[in-house]
């Protein structure tokens, strides 16, 4: 184990090969994944792919880690920011950085281990779960939002899920399904300013790289009871395994073995 | 560089399965199916096991086995479009290495893998008792691969690069 990971060596002894070899996408590089490709670097991965098209505005400074004033100035793309986040920790870090939405370059994300989705909506979602049930890689999405409730009060609500292939998908859970779909076509559009702010992007993007950590290190030694689907309150300001999550887990019916692999057209 | 994804359970069905003792072959032989995801991985979408009674009895050779048992897999490639890797296992710890009987295997395998999904990456996948590595042909290359990177998914993921290390 080397000096610089002396206080992390808890997770366990191959840490350093760990940390040399796993590949990390992640989609998204706003609010949550910003603080998400952070933490990632922190500990010390050395492998991404990294996946967003969108450049910094005035709007994304209150929650966008790692971005200036200056950024703003000269309309940074948000890739280069979070590159430039790795590269402050780590200069050799092996980094794809694509700018296109993740459909139009899917073969990148396919050779990852592990991908974290920090997504707006549903259906973003739905695409990028069926891609990475598809290629057997685990898959942790974060979210938040804010609605108001019949009073009028502000409710910040939020969820970290991972989908591991073998085990429950979005679906399985009813966080993803027909009618939240439905919905959200019909608001094509017409989607609004979507509530975010820093903190609790901080505590969900925190709670998932402490998944990612333990499905790689299984430092708890109980990785096979690990919670998969987190609710988050942000009015109460608590995290806790999701009420879904009591009910005995069946084997997922949405995502077949036999449907893995590449969706090939005609004989071939 | 090329890799392998695996699930946990047919990860734990094929070492099972190859761990059987045989009325009269010293080893048991299977195929395991895979379909590409991108170009620089293959998933794995299932295993077969074969039937005692498809092992032909030789002692030259630790498993010999006939015509039905390559139709078996050859019949399954070809209704969902499936690469076959011919598998079996070593009974040693450490990275397994294919012995020179199994080198000569190869070709007349691989032929009948390519006629049956001509447009597949085919080849043979040896486990130790702790590891694994694969050979693969790609469609239309006569020079194979070798495979040391792969992963079993499951809760948790484990890994394995250049037969360096498994998490």
């Amino acid at each position: 184990m080397s000096v610089k990971n002396n206080r992390q060596s808890f997770l366990g002894p191959n840490l350093d090969q760990v940390l040399e070899t796993v590949v990390i996408g992640v989609v998204g590089l706003g609010g949550g994944g910003s603080q998400i490709v952070q933490q990632l670097a922190h500990i010390g991965f050395k492998n991404y792919v990294l996946y967003d098209f969108d450049k910094i505005t005035d709007t994304n400074l209150n929650r966008l880690v790692g971005a200036t004033k200056q950024d703003v100035g000269e309309e940074l793309p948000k890739l280069l920011i979070s590159e430039r986040l790795i590269r402050g920790l780590l200069p050799d870090a092996l980094i794809s950085s694509i700018s296109k939405r993740w459909q139009d370059q899917p073969d990148d994300l396919k050779t990852c281990d592990i991908i974290f989705g920090c997504l707006d909506g549903y259906q973003n979602r739905a695409e990028l779960e069926s891609l990475t049930r598809r290629s057997l890689i685990p898959y942790i999405d974060i979210g938040m939002d804010v609605r108001n409730d019949k009073n009028d009060i502000p409710r910040m609500f939020g969820q970290v899920f991972a989908s591991i292939p073998g085990y429950p998908c979005m679906r399985c859970y009813d966080f993803i399904n027909t009618e939240v779909l439905a919905k959200e076509t019909l608001a094509y559009g017409d989607a609004g300013i979507r509530p975010q702010v820093v903190w609790p992007n901080s505590i969900l993007a925190g709670t998932a790289v402490g998944l990612a950590m333990n499905l790689l290190m299984n430092w708890t030694g109980k990785c096979k009871e690990q919670i998969i689907y987190y609710e988050y309150d942000g009015n109460k300001g608590t995290i806790k395994p999701h009420v879904k999550c009591d009910i005995p887990s069946k084997a997922c019916v949405h995502y077949k073995l036999e449907n893995a692999g590449d969706i090939v057209l005609g004989r071939n | 560089m090329m890799q392998l994804r695996m699930p946990q359970s047919i990860h734990q069905e094929m070492r099972s399965d190859l761990r059987r003792s045989h009325p009269f072959a010293f080893e048991h032989v299977g195929y395991v199916f895979t379909k590409p995801a991108g170009h620089s991985v293959l998933v794995v979408t299932g295993y077969q096991s074969i039937p005692d009674q498809y092992y032909i009895n030789d002692n030259s050779v630790g498993a010999r086995i006939d015509h039905r048992a390559i139709a078996l897999a050859m019949k399954r490639a070809d209704m969902n479009k499936e690469g076959i890797l011919h598998t079996h296992i070593h009974n040693k710890s450490g990275l397994p290495i294919f012995s020179r009987d199994d080198r000569a295997d190869h070709p007349n395998f691989l032929r009948s893998f390519r006629n049956a999904a001509p447009g597949k990456t085919h080849g043979f996948l040896l486990l130790s008792t702790d590891k694994m590595m694969a050979r693969v042909w790609l469609p239309q290359h006569e020079s194979p691969i070798d495979i040391f990177r792969y992963t079993i998914v499951n809760l948790p993921l484990s890994l394995n690069a250049s037969g360096g290390f498994l998490v």
